[in-house]
């Protein structure tokens, strides 16, 4: 094929914005600029809000143990995130739904586990509503920074599927605040720790997802607007 | 040249290409833009939309070069790129009033059918005819109606680019039944 076939609109647009671009780091390399903001998610919620009364009465492989896997299960999840969002490297729209699925058999099976060790009394019904608000809105200083952070990485690529991937990367950081919240949070009953912890994970995920699709379509729309100034495309 | 080496070569075109290369633009152009047309017309089956979706999924891969991560394969990218073109085009197109575009279609239907006659247009009309219903609308709109490519472009739910292609080729082929028109007049 020659010149000739490239339309010449195409042509023009590309001779209009053809400054070098640096090519973006590899998925690996940038969850490596995510490795600080994992440690202030996991660390940061029990140092700001103090540790659990009862820390001490859990297995160090219940209390930390535990809290290191679901962190790490988030960190997974980001790695795939990232990794969606640069095309060619995607994976199947299924591998993600199973993502999802092991990221809540995970989430489920550490609240299980640690209210089978050491089961403590729910408070009164009358504060239920409070001290699961409270729960959900103590993490909210640390997720959304965080729910920034992973939108901007992962806006910088292309990703195919923009709710998708952002459900992932949202479920990925409510998953790593959730480990470090548990170091807080001294109520191991199910009731709570699902509807209260679970749904601050849901509400990353459902933000993620939201996040995703918006900054897409505005980057759609002003690329469709601008076009590419000066080879500025991110 | 072994699968390999062509991988290479195409990586190699890449770099140079994101380093700012047009000569390595035209050749990726010309390795990928056959593959890439095979990929969305299998999707699409309709040889003026695959058209125009393999020029929007170049001005992407143009816009979003800086995401090629240098030793991968360039074809899966580039077929990534088209994969989200795609989906993005799906989505618009679900999202598009349905209606809408039907009431602008007829509009321009009956638009021509008064207005072509008291211009003595018949043979603007009949070159129109040989537009497709998308490539009509669009060439209305521009022409006709005088809209902006970026109105056009949010009416229809498409890239501004893209609109600008379909006018361009939508112009030339007018252009071409019209001079072919008066000749037999």
């Amino acid at each position: 094929m020659t010149e000739a076939n490239i339309p010449a609109a195409l042509l023009h647009q590309v001779q209009e914005s053809l400054e070098p671009v640096t090519p973006l780091a590899s998925p690996s390399r940038r969850l490596l600029t995510f490795v600080p903001l994992a440690l202030l998610l996991f660390l940061g919620p029990p140092m700001y809000y103090g540790w659990r009364g009862n820390l001490s009465l859990l297995p160090l492989w219940t209390s930390w143990g535990m809290s290191v896997i679901e962190s790490l299960g988030g960190m997974a999840l980001m790695a795939l995130a990232l990794r969606q969002a640069v095309p060619g490297l995607g994976v199947r729209a299924r591998w993600i739904w199973m993502a999802f699925a092991g990221a809540a058999l995970l989430f489920a099976s550490v609240s299980l586990i640690t209210a089978h060790i050491l089961p403590t009394p729910f408070p009164d019904l009358s504060a239920w509503t409070r001290v699961a608000w409270e729960c959900v809105f103590m993490e909210l200083p640390f997720s959304l920074p965080s729910l920034a952070v992973s939108a901007w990485l992962v806006a910088r690529a292309l990703p195919t599927r923009p709710a998708l991937t952002g459900g992932v990367y949202g479920l990925a950081v409510g998953l790593m605040t959730d480990a470090g919240m548990r170091l807080f949070c001294s109520i191991d009953q199910p009731f709570h720790v699902f509807a209260a912890h679970g749904g601050a994970i849901l509400l990353g995920a459902t933000g993620g997802a939201l996040t995703a699709s918006i900054i897409e379509r505005i980057k759609y729309r002003a690329l469709s607007k601008f076009g590419c100034r000066r080879g500025r495309c991110r | 040249m072994t699968e390999s080496e062509s991988a290479a070569a195409l990586d190699l075109l890449m770099r140079e290409y994101q380093g700012g290369s047009l000569t390595a633009f035209k050749a990726l152009y010309a390795a990928l833009a056959p593959r890439v047309h095979g990929f969305i017309r299998g999707r699409v089956r309709d040889d003026e939309r695959t058209s125009d979706l393999l020029q929007e999924t170049f001005l992407e891969i143009h816009r979003s070069r800086h995401t090629y991560l240098p030793g991968n394969s360039v074809p899966s990218w580039a077929f990534g790129i088209a994969q989200n073109v795609l989906l993005r085009h799906r989505r618009a197109e679900h999202r598009r009033d349905r209606h809408e575009v039907f009431a602008d279609t007829s509009e321009l239907e009956s638009g021509i059918a008064t207005r072509a006659p008291h211009l003595e247009l018949q043979v603007l009309q009949d070159a129109l005819d040989r537009l497709s219903p998308d490539a009509r609308a669009t060439w209305w709109m521009r022409n006709i109606d005088g809209l902006s490519f970026d109105s056009i472009a949010r009416k229809l739910g498409i890239a501004a680019a893209a609109v600008r292609l379909r006018c361009s080729r939508a112009s030339r082929t007018v252009r071409a039944a019209l001079e072919r028109g008066l000749e037999n007049d």
